[in-house]
C-alpha cells in the first residue's frame, strides 16, 4: 500500500498548500442557464442511450448542448444533430462494425 | 541497420496510397483542430482513440502525427487573425501576429508563421531522425529504476511548468495518480478502489478520462463561464506580393527560423512541458537580437517567425522522448502514449526493433506531413479561415456526441458514459479554478507505469529504497526532478 499512500499524501500535501495560499479564486456563478440546458442534454443521453438508441440520445444530446451555447435556431439544430448521429451511428456500426445501442427504432 | 536504411523503408511505407490518404486526413483534420480555439490535438487525438478498435497501427499513428503536426499550423492561424490562442504555445504568435494583422500585414504574418513552420518541422525531423537512434542505444542500459526517475521527472517538470501555481499543478498530478490506482493491482492481483463496481476492475480507461478531461470538460467549462460574445477575426488581405512576404520580411524571418528551431527542439526533447517555455525564449531572443527593437509590440516579423518555429521544432522534438523512452512529456504526448496502450505497444528502446516498420514509417510520415502542411496552409490559408467562423454551439455540439460515441463503443457499456459525464465535471471544475488538465492525464497514463517500475526495481534490490539514489542516472535524473520545480518559476520571473 505503499503507492497509494504516496498519491494520498501528495493529494493533502498540495491541498493543504492552496488551502493556506488562498488567493483570489473566481466567485461568480457563470452562466446557470447554458449550464443547465447542456446538463439536461447529458442526463437525457445516459438516461435514453440504451432504451431510445444512440440516434435519438444523440440528437437530443446535440440540440441540448446547441441550445445552452445560444443557439436559437432549434429546427437547424435539430437536422443536423439527427445528421450527424445518423451518419456517426452506420460509420461506426456498419463501416468499423464496432456495437451502439440501436433501441427501438432499427430492430 | 543503418538509421538511412531504415528511414528509406519508412517512406516505402508512408508513400503507399493509403497511407498518404491517412496523412492528408491527419493534417486536414490537425490544422482544422487548430484554427479552432479551444480544441487542440490533445482532444482530436482523444476523441479518435476509439478508432485503434479498428484501423492497422501504422495508419492510425500516421494520421495522429499528422494531426499532431497540423495542430501546429493551424494554432498560429487563430493566434494571428482571432488574438486567441488555442494553446499556450501560440501565445508568443498571437503577440506580434495579431498587432500586424490588425495593421494589415496578417497575410505576411501567416505565410512567415507557416514557411517558418516548415523549416523549423523540417529541421526537427532530421534532428529527431538522427537523435533518436542515438538515444535509443543509451536507453538499453536503462533498468526499472531509471525509468521510474524519468518518470517522476516528466510528472514534476510538466505540473510545474503547465498552470499558473505549483500546488495546482501538483494537485492535477494526484489526482490524476490517484485515478490511475483503480483497479486490479497487477503484481499481488488485489483489487483497489474499484468501490465493488465490476467495470472498474479493469482500471479507468485512458480514453474515457482524457476525452472526458479536455473534451467534455472544455465544452461544460465554455458553457458554464463564457460569455458567447462575438469575436473579432481579422481577414488576411490578399496581394500583398508573393505570399504577403516582401524581400525586407524574408531576410528578417529566415535568421528567427533558424534559432527559434535552435531553441525549440533541444527544449521539446527535455521534459519541459512541452511548447510553452521555448516560445517564450524565442520571443525575448528575437527582442534582443532585432535589429529594431522598438517594432516589437507594433507588430515585429520577427516575433511571428521566431516563436513559430520554435513551437514546431518542440514539437517534434517532443517526439523523442516518447519514442524512444515511453515518456509522454505534454499532454498531447500522454495521448499518443495511450493510443500505444490501446494497440498493447510500448513505446521505447525495444520498440525500433520489434516494431520498425511502425516508427519508421511514423517519421517518414513527419516529413510527409510537413510538405502537406506547407500547401494546406500557405495557397489555402482561406479555407482555414471559414473554419475558423464554425457556429460555436454546433461545435460543442458535435464534441459531446462524439465524446459518448466514442466512451460507449470501447465496451458498449454505459457506465464508461457516465464515467465519462462525470469526470467531464471534474474537468470543467479544474479549468474554472486554473488548475491545469495536462497533469492529471499524465498522471494516469504514466503514474501505473511508473509504480510498475518502482517495484520492480525494489524486487531487485529486495527492498532497499537507497537503489533509486545510488545508482547514478537515476540519482541524477531525480535531482533533475527536484530542479524543474524550482526552474520554471524562476524563468517565469525573469519572463515578467
Amino acid at each position: 500500500m505503499v503507492f497509494p499512500g504516496i498519491v494520498g499524501a501528495g493529494l493533502l500535501v498540495s491541498g493543504g498548500l492552496l488551502l493556506v495560499r488562498r488567493g483570489s479564486e473566481p466567485r461568480a456563478l457563470g452562466n446557470p442557464r447554458a449550464l443547465g440546458f447542456v446538463s439536461l442534454g447529458v442526463v437525457a443521453d445516459v438516461v435514453l442511450l440504451e432504451p431510445a438508441g444512440f440516434i435519438v440520445a444523440s440528437s437530443i444530446l446535440f440540440v441540448c448542448t446547441a441550445r445552452g451555447f445560444e443557439s436559437r435556431r432549434w429546427a437547424r439544430d435539430a437536422f443536423l444533430g439527427l445528421a450527424l448521429s445518423t451518419g456517426a451511428y452506420f460509420l461506426f456500426t456498419r463501416a468499423l462494425s464496432l456495437s451502439l445501442p440501436a433501441g427501438r427504432l432499427f430492430p | 541497420v543503418s538509421t538511412w536504411e531504415s528511414l528509406v523503408m519508412g517512406f516505402s511505407v508512408a508513400a503507399a496510397p493509403s497511407n498518404l490518404l491517412w496523412a492528408f486526413a491527419g493534417v486536414s483534420l490537425g490544422t482544422a483542430v487548430g484554427v479552432l480555439p479551444g480544441i487542440g490535438p490533445a482532444l482530436t487525438v482523444a476523441l479518435l482513440l476509439p478508432v485503434t478498435l479498428t484501423l492497422a497501427p501504422t495508419s492510425a499513428f500516421i494520421m495522429f502525427a499528422g494531426i499532431y503536426y497540423g495542430a501546429m499550423y493551424g494554432g498560429s492561424t487563430t493566434s494571428i487573425l482571432l488574438n486567441t490562442p488555442g494553446e499556450s504555445a501560440s501565445i508568443a504568435t498571437a503577440l506580434e501576429g495579431n498587432v500586424m494583422a490588425r495593421r494589415g500585414r496578417g497575410a505576411a504574418a501567416l505565410a512567415t508563421s507557416a514557411l517558418g513552420s516548415f523549416v523549423a518541422g523540417t529541421l526537427a525531423t532530421v534532428a529527431l531522425t538522427l537523435s533518436a537512434p542515438a538515444l535509443v542505444r543509451v536507453a538499453l542500459h536503462f533498468g526499472p529504476a531509471e525509468y521510474f526517475a524519468l518518470a517522476v521527472l516528466a510528472f514534476t517538470s510538466v505540473s510545474a511548468v503547465l498552470g499558473r501555481s505549483l500546488p495546482k499543478g501538483l494537485f492535477s498530478l494526484f489526482i490524476g495518480l490517484g485515478l490511475g490506482l483503480v483497479g486490479i493491482d497487477p503484481l499481488t492481483g488485489k483489487a483497489r478502489f474499484a468501490l465493488g463496481v465490476s467495470q472498474l476492475l479493469d482500471g479507468i480507461d485512458v480514453v474515457i478520462l482524457v476525452m472526458g478531461l479536455f473534451a467534455v470538460g472544455e465544452t461544460f467549462y465554455l458553457a458554464w463561464c463564457s460569455t458567447h460574445g462575438e469575436e473579432d477575426v481579422v481577414r488576411p488581405k490578399s496581394g500583398e506580393g508573393w505570399m504577403g512576404l516582401s524581400r525586407e520580411d524574408w531576410s528578417r524571418s529566415w535568421p528567427a527560423w533558424l534559432r527559434g528551431t535552435a531553441i525549440g527542439f533541444p527544449l521539446g526533447v527535455l521534459p519541459a512541458g512541452g511548447a510553452e517555455i521555448p516560445t517564450f525564449l524565442s520571443y525575448m531572443m528575437e527582442k534582443r537580437l532585432a535589429r529594431k527593437p522598438e517594432e516589437f509590440g507594433q507588430g515585429a516579423i520577427e516575433g511571428v517567425a521566431g516563436p513559430e518555429a520554435a513551437n514546431n521544432a518542440a514539437a517534434a522534438g517532443v517526439l523523442v522522448p516518447l519514442l524512444t523512452l515511453g515518456l509522454p512529456t505534454s499532454a498531447t504526448a500522454a495521448v499518443l502514449l495511450a493510443a500505444f496502450q490501446q494497440y498493447g505497444l510500448r513505446p521505447g528502446p525495444l520498440l525500433f526493433d520489434s516494431q520498425p516498420e511502425l516508427v519508421w514509417s511514423l517519421i517518414a510520415s513527419l516529413y510527409v506531413g510537413n510538405v502537406m502542411l506547407l500547401v494546406l496552409n500557405l495557397p489555402l490559408v482561406g479555407i482555414w479561415v471559414r473554419v475558423l467562423l464554425m457556429p460555436k454551439p454546433l461545435l460543442y455540439g458535435g464534441i459531446l456526441v462524439l465524446a459518448s460515441l466514442g466512451a460507449y463503443s470501447l465496451n458498449g457499456s454505459i457506465v464508461d458514459v457516465m464515467l465519462l459525464y462525470a469526470i467531464g465535471a471534474l474537468g470543467a471544475l479544474l479549468r474554472r479554478f486554473g488548475f491545469p488538465v495536462a497533469p492529471a492525464v499524465l498522471g494516469l497514463i504514466l503514474g501505473p507505469l511508473a509504480e510498475q517500475q518502482a517495484r520492480r526495481a525494489l524486487s531487485i534490490s529486495q527492498g532497499d529504497w537507497t537503489v533509486f539514489v545510488t545508482r547514478p542516472i537515476s540519482a541524477a535524473v531525480l535531482a533533475a526532478a527536484v530542479l524543474a520545480l524550482m526552474a520554471p518559476r524562476w524563468f517565469r520571473r525573469r519572463l515578467e
